[in-house]
Formats: C-alpha cells, sequence, structure tokens
C-alpha cells in the first residue's frame, strides 16, 4: 500500500486540477477580503463622491469603524469555511482525481498487480484527503497572510489563537467526511459530469433540504440535520465550541467518513473496472 | 503440459445476458496465442477477467498452474481496449507513477523502459499531443513495466498505420523470442496476427468454438484441388492406385487433394477415365481470415 500512496502523492503533485483549486481557494480568500471592503468604503460614502451616480446613504449609527473591522480574520474564514466556499472545492477536486482513474483508464495499471481493490481505494481516499486538508491549510493561511495586510497588526491581535486551533480541528475532521462522501460518489458514478454534479448538488441543497426535514420530523423530535457534516460545518462556531458539539460533531463526521469507506471498498471490489 | 493460462467454465453474465459462455482456454508456455472474435463476442471480457479487472460469474481460472489470482497476476501485464494513461503528464512522468506503484526501486528502469519501447525522445511533449502509435507503445510499456512472464494485449494494433503496426509486431516478436514472454493477443487485424500466433482461440457469442495450433491452421488452410464427385469411395480407390495419398475427405461428396496441384488435370482424367463422374474441380486454399470468416459465417453481421 506505501507503493501506491507513493505513486498517488506523485500523481496530485503533478495534476494541474490540484493547483487550480488552491489558487481558486487563495482567489476567493483575496474576492471575500475585497468585498467586505468594498462594502466598507461604500459605507464610508466614498464611492459615492464623484462617482457614477450611485449615492450610498452613511448610516452614522453603524460606523464605528471601518467595516471590515467588525467582521475580523476569523469572519472571513468563518465565511470561507462554514459558508461551504473551500469545501465546495474541495469536493470537485476530490471528484476530478477520483473519476480522472476512470476516464483516463489509468485505475487498469494498478487493479490486479498484486494489491488487494481495498487498499488501491484506500490509497486514493488517503491521498485525497491529504490534498483536500492542503486546500482547507492553504484557506487559513490565505485568511491569515491577507488579514494581516490588509488589517495590520490590530487584525492578527484580535485573533484567539486557542479558539482558531480549536475552531480548524473541528473543520479539519468535518471536513474529512466531507471529502470521504465526494470521494465515494465519484467512485459510484465514475463519470466526472455526474460526480462532479452530485457532489456539489450536495453540497448546495442538503442543508437547506435537512433543514427541511427537521421542520418535518420536528413531530417526532428527530433532527437529521444534526449529524449532517454539511450542516455541522454551517453551524460550527468560531469561539465558544461547547462540548456537545464537539463530540456530536467528531462522532458523526467519523460515522460519515467509516460508512464512506466501508460503501466505497464494497463497490470498488464488486464492480467491474472497464 | 506446463500452461501459463488454463480456464475452465469461464462465465460472465451482464443481466441475464451471458457475455463469456463456459470458456476453457489453454495458453501454454511461451504461446503468442491469437485471439479472434467479432465485436462483442467476449474477448475483451474475457480478457478482463484473465488480468482481475472484472469478476467471473463461474468457472476457475489457473495462472502459471495456481489458483492463488491474486499473487500470481504480479506476473501478468495487461493492455485492455486504451492504454490507461494521463493525458496532461509526459510519458516519462507516467512511467514514474507506474514505477512508483508497482514498486520498483531502481529509477533508471523509467528511462530504460521508455528506451526499449523508442520512447525516450518525447521530453516534455505530453501523452494528449502523442499519436496513437505513441500512446499504444507506451501503454505496452507500462504493461511490461514490472517483468511479466505472460502479457495480454486487446487490440494493440487497433488503428495503427502500417509502419505502426510493424512496429508493435516486431516487438512483440522481440518479446516473445527474447524475453519468452508468452502473450495473449486479440486483433481484428487477421493478417497480422497470423504473422505472429502460434496459437489461436475463435469465440463466437461468448463461446470459445476452437482452439489449435499455428501448425494445424496451416494444414486446415493448405492449398489443395477439391473435387466434388458422386461416388467418394471409387474415387478414393482410383487415387492411391495413382500414388496419391494425400487427400481427404471434408465433407460426403467431397475430396480435397493436397498434391500433385500442378497437375490436377491428370487426376481428373484419370477419375473420369475409371468412371467416376467428377460434378465440380477447382483449386482451393485459404489465410486466417478466410478460414476465420467460414468459421463464423462470413455474411453475417453482428
Amino acid at each position: 500500500m506505501i507503493n501506491i500512496l507513493s505513486g498517488e502523492w506523485y500523481k496530485i503533485r503533478k495534476e494541474k486540477t490540484f493547483y487550480v483549486c488552491l489558487m481558486s481557494v487563495a482567489i476567493l480568500v483575496g474576492l471575500l477580503y475585497f468585498t467586505l471592503f468594498m462594502v466598507d468604503e461604500i459605507r464610508n460614502q466614498q464611492p459615492a463622491e464623484g462617482g457614477t451616480g450611485i449615492y450610498v446613504y452613511s448610516e452614522e449609527e453603524l460606523s464605528e469603524g471601518p467595516y471590515i473591522y467588525q467582521v475580523g480574520i476569523m469572519g472571513v474564514l468563518q465565511q470561507m469555511l462554514n459558508g461551504h466556499f473551500t469545501v465546495f472545492i474541495m469536493a470537485v477536486f476530490a471528484s476530478i482525481f477520483v473519476i480522472k482513474e476512470y476516464t483516463d483508464g489509468a485505475v487498469k495499471n494498478i487493479v490486479g498487480k498484486g494489491y488487494s481493490r481495498a487498499s488501491v481505494f484506500l490509497s486514493k481516499l488517503l491521498i485525497t484527503e491529504l490534498a483536500a486538508m492542503v486546500i482547507l491549510g492553504v484557506t487559513f493561511v490565505c485568511c491569515i497572510l491577507a488579514g494581516g495586510l490588509l488589517m495590520g497588526k490590530e487584525g492578527l491581535q484580535a485573533m484567539n489563537w486557542r479558539e482558531t486551533a480549536a475552531y480548524m480541528g473541528m473543520q479539519i475532521i468535518i471536513s474529512m467526511s466531507v471529502t470521504g462522501i465526494a470521494v465515494l460518489v465519484g467512485e459510484l458514478t465514475r463519470s466526472l459530469a455526474a460526480g462532479i454534479s452530485i457532489s456539489t448538488g450536495i453540497i448546495i441543497f442538503s442543508t437547506s433540504l435537512l433543514a427541511g426535514a427537521d421542520t418535518l420530523l420536528s413531530v417526532f423530535s428527530i433532527q437529521p440535520s444534526r449529524y449532517w457534516p454539511l450542516s455541522l460545518q454551517m453551524e460550527c462556531p468560531v469561539s465558544g465550541l461547547e462540548q456537545e458539539f464537539v463530540m456530536r460533531g467528531i462522532g458523526a463526521s467519523l460515522a460519515w467518513l467509516f460508512l464512506a469507506v466501508f460503501l466505497g471498498i464494497f463497490h470498488f471490489q464488486k464492480a467491474d473496472v472497464t | 503440459m506446463d500452461y501459463v493460462l488454463k480456464t475452465e467454465g469461464l462465465t460472465k453474465k451482464y443481466g441475464k445476458h451471458t457475455v463469456v459462455n463456459r470458456v476453457n482456454m489453454h495458453v501454454r508456455k511461451g504461446d503468442i496465442y491469437g485471439f479472434i472474435g467479432r465485436n462483442g463476442a467476449g474477448k475483451t471480457t474475457f480478457m478482463r477477467m484473465v488480468s482481475g479487472l472484472a469478476l467471473p460469474a463461474e468457472g476457475t481460472m489457473e495462472l502459471f498452474g495456481s489458483q492463488e489470482l491474486e499473487q500470481q497476476r504480479v506476473r501478468v501485464g495487461s493492455l485492455i481496449e486504451q492504454p490507461g494513461l494521463y493525458r496532461n503528464m509526459t510519458a516519462r512522468e507516467n512511467m514514474e507513477t507506474v514505477r512508483r506503484e508497482l514498486g520498483i526501486p531502481e529509477k533508471s528502469a523509467v528511462d530504460d523502459m521508455l528506451e526499449f519501447v523508442r520512447l525516450s525522445g518525447t521530453g516534455k511533449k505530453k501523452v494528449k499531443n502523442f499519436s496513437m502509435g505513441m500512446k499504444q507503445r507506451l501503454g505496452i510499456a507500462i504493461a511490461l513495466f514490472n517483468n511479466p512472464d505472460f502479457l495480454i494485449l486487446d487490440e494493440p494494433i487497433n488503428g495503427l498505420d502500417p509502419a505502426g503496426i510493424k512496429e508493435i509486431r516486431d516487438l512483440l516478436l522481440r518479446l516473445n523470442e527474447e524475453k519468452q514472454i508468452t502473450i495473449l493477443i486479440s486483433s481484428h487485424i487477421l493478417g497480422e496476427l497470423s504473422k505472429i500466433a502460434t496459437r489461436y482461440g475463435i469465440i463466437k457469442d461468448g463461446v470459445l468454438v476452437e482452439e489449435f495450433d499455428k501448425e494445424e491452421l496451416e494444414y486446415r488452410c493448405r492449398r489443395c484441388q477439391k473435387l466434388v464427385v458422386d461416388d467418394v469411395e471409387r474415387a478414393a480407390a482410383i487415387l492411391e492406385e495413382c500414388h496419391v495419398n494425400s487427400y481427404d475427405v471434408p465433407e460426403p461428396g467431397m475430396l480435397r487433394v493436397f498434391e500433385n496441384l500442378e497437375e490436377a488435370w491428370k487426376v481428373n482424367q484419370n477419375l473420369v477415365n475409371g468412371g467416376v463422374k467428377v460434378l465440380e474441380s477447382y483449386r482451393a486454399g485459404q489465410d486466417l481470415e478466410g478460414y476465420f470468416m467460414d468459421l463464423l459465417g462470413g455474411g453475417e453481421n453482428d
């Protein structure tokens, strides 16, 4: 299995999509800061002065300094992670990385070469998880660097590093299960169009659907969204993490991850490689 | 007998449709086994099962005399349909990926193999810009990377130009002669196949219809004089009286004479003089393609 992992890692390093995803994350972080600065500028009426006819009323009672300071670096990070921007890119990458093995036919080079199918699938999953964590890490680093650059020392000093570490830890665990689900979808569909559509569809619509399910099932006191990784990711607080949430988050994420691993291996062992 | 591949009743079903039906194949060590069949006859599916890419519904398989298939498949290299290549990588990068996956410690093995299939000069050219022949050669290089004793090639010369076909043919002959690699190869280009194959298997609608050696094919396809007569027994007696001993009776009322073809008229004359009515007399002889078309019913389509 070490050999397959080595091969997979080499592939990641040579995979253009991986670098595109990293760049996309960095650009998204930049755009988010840019948007917030725009809001800040608009609130300070600057674009209206000699602008193109847009006049923005100043709301004095809200302007206790630039708006960007009210959001802070953690706010941007929260937007990126809780808002599913990063996980969206992670899922797209996972789908492409897994499904390309089938569309390029390269999976044939390793299946039936003395390795068990389970180890082939697990290697792919592990390296995809690792790549997803790199994407998550780049999001974090970009948020900090850009925040430090744009907000200065004050922005960084406003951060509680201990709480940030706890928040990132939770996000890593939850993201691992979401990546696992994306890998599973890739394995089941083996088609780029279907895999990416289904994975992104899950990310975009599942939380809303489960919120609806919560309402429908409220008479039975059942809230499925409490155990769904994407809902957990959305509600994960940047500060004041409660033990109950941590336990529920870890438990649910691991359960989904193991389910994805089990179903993925099962399918890979039973399905023919074409 | 030393078999590299031996299958017993190997069957593959997709739903109710049986694609490969109880195939008993025997590939001996050192064979270049030409696997022939129409499109959809079950060749690729059979090869996939042997390579471990598809699971059989029924039947057993032995590789190198063992049923421990997962272990034995380390000794098998395969190129099934299209080569599995990363289009955005170079030939070297593709080979490096496989080298790592197969756990080959020598980094120089990549260059050696590229040299062997004459792709060492491709440099930074991405696989997506390769010609069909280059891709096929790279696919073969990947199949050969773990120094297999048994090579499975599904249509390796499909889409190649004559020069490319010749290159692959020469490469396969070299592998078989120099490295004693046993080869199972399928192809629709039967003329090419007949230039390298030492044994044949013909599959029709998932059933392995026949297996025979090159010599047997040559015997069956050799040039002859075909005679349709009214009395085969009498005709045979006359032939023997005239010292013509190389003949057979493939079907009632027909004789095939394999000697003295330059003097076929003499045979006709002797038969007529002996009171046998010669209804038809003509020269015949087939190549692999003709034999295959006869066997599978040439006019029919899939």
